[in-house]
């Protein structure tokens, strides 16, 4: 499904990604877990075609996300850090948008699923970040991607919209494959099945996520130089 | 085609939900009318050149106002990721922001219409003529629009985006102004020749060819970001 095969990204002087290999094969949620700068978002934008590496292959989907740039999209939810939406238009409104633009209906279940049935003729400018977060994601979900992309999706939230978007997440884990970038600790030791650690851009860790208390700070305070 | 709608219908649904669009289409409309009727009865003509002899001097700002924004705010904002996120040709996205300002330019044009049909009650307004003049204008409008829109792509300052827009635009009157042999360059030359009721081919190429190129740059350009 997702092919790495020695890829550097190299923007000037300094090397965003360094001879990145992986492959992810499986449906559920894969945790790509680094600190900030490490190189996660970079992988993420080079994952659906916003940027090409400067040497080494990618492959979704047995496609080349950067040429084939349409036919993988197709395939893929995508929610960019920050999750920069248009302010000015209504949710309603932006997730039709958006399922225009991906050619699929919207899903009839949809806005109960990520719970903002109450906010659908809310402009977005005055929503509240966690309720931002999951419009993001419902955008991400319409089309019923194969592969969902989320860079950071409860980054900033309080707990309790942690939780809730964390919970969205796992429905959705049995029928589809998720890479989560995130740097929070305990997200991916409670989410993730599989786990990549990436730091300075190179791959430090591809592993099952630990399940035990602890093991995956454990495991970070190994690989990652702090 | 159904992409192409749905983003024409979001960037003219921005400009008329805020007060740019409005403010914009409205004031060029306004000092059109303004600038040409205050003169009307002392020039004792119903003749719409001086008209279309201020036009492009008034797009050479209200164009870049409008069109400074297409990219340059949503690489500010975000939201170009978001857009290019989705399975959308990056030619749809800028033919739809091409077209979608162009609208707006034409509903402004359509708002300078009660100048012709106040002369028309006073004298004799050729229609032929007329519509050949407004063609000129819309040609104008396209090029100096795509020329924003290319510029548009290479910052998120809109400020900065206008200024050289307005810039890049003003050097191409240069040669008509100064009478120089290079005038064969500049679009007002070519805007000229709408002026005087002649449908010149060569001016119909020259508008044609130059706003392709600067979309096919801006595509390219695009696809680069």
């Amino acid at each position: 499904m997702i092919t790495c095969d020695h890829v550097t990204i190299q923007f000037g002087a300094k090397r965003a990604v360094d001879d990145l290999t992986f492959s992810i094969k499986e449906n559920g949620v894969i945790g790509l877990l680094g600190p900030n700068g490490a190189g996660k978002t970079t992988t993420m934008r080079l994952l659906i075609g916003h940027l090409s590496p400067t040497s080494g292959t990618v492959s979704i989907f047995y496609k080349n996300p950067k040429t084939d740039r349409i036919e993988t999209l197709s395939q893929i939810g995508y929610l960019a850090e920050n999750n920069p939406l248009y302010p000015e238009m209504r949710v309603l409104e932006y997730l039709q948008f958006v399922s225009c633009m991906k050619n699929a209906d919207l899903p009839p279940d949809l806005f109960s699923q990520v719970n903002i049935e109450s906010v659908l003729n809310t402009r977005i400018e005055e929503l509240s970040r966690g309720i931002k977060q999951r419009v993001g994601l419902a955008a991400a979900l319409i089309g019923n991607p194969k592969l969902l992309i989320l860079d950071e999706p409860t980054s900033g939230l309080d707990p309790i919209e942690q939780e809730k978007i964390q919970q969205l997440i796992l429905n959705r884990a049995h029928n589809t494959t998720i890479l989560l970038s995130t740097h929070i600790l305990s997200e991916v030791e409670h989410i993730s099945t599989r786990l990549l650690m990436i730091d300075h851009g190179k791959l430090v860790y591809d592993g099952k996520t630990p399940k035990e208390k602890g093991a995956v700070e454990a495991l970070f305070k190994k690989h990652i130089a702090i | 085609m159904n992409q192409l709608n749905n983003l024409i219908k979001k960037e003219l649904s921005f400009y008329f939900k805020n007060p740019l669009g409005y403010i914009v289409v409205c004031l060029f409309a306004i000092i059109a009318n303004f600038l040409f009727m205050k003169d009307v009865f002392l020039r004792d003509d119903t003749s719409m050149r001086p008209f279309f002899d201020m036009i492009p001097f008034l797009l050479l700002f209200f164009v870049p106002a409008l069109a400074m924004r297409v990219f340059s705010e949503e690489q500010k904002a975000g939201t170009l990721e978001t857009l290019l996120s989705l399975p959308v040709k990056e030619e749809i996205i800028v033919l739809a922001k091409f077209i979608a300002v162009s609208i707006c330019f034409t509903i402004a044009f359509l708002l300078t219409l009660s100048v012709p049909i106040s002369l028309f009650f006073l004298g004799k307004v050729t229609v032929g003529l007329l519509l050949c003049q407004y063609l000129g204008a819309f040609f104008l409008t396209i090029l100096f629009l795509s020329i924003t829109q290319f510029f548009s792509l290479f910052s998120k300052n809109q400020v900065v985006v206008f200024l050289i827009s307005v810039v890049v635009i003003f050097l191409l009157f240069i040669p008509t102004i100064l009478n120089d042999s290079l005038f064969i360059i500049s679009p007002i030359y070519y805007y000229e020749q709408f002026q005087r009721g002649l449908l010149d081919t060569r001016a119909l190429i020259y508008f044609t060819v130059l706003t392709t190129l600067l979309q096919v740059a801006a595509i390219k350009k695009l696809k680069r970001l």
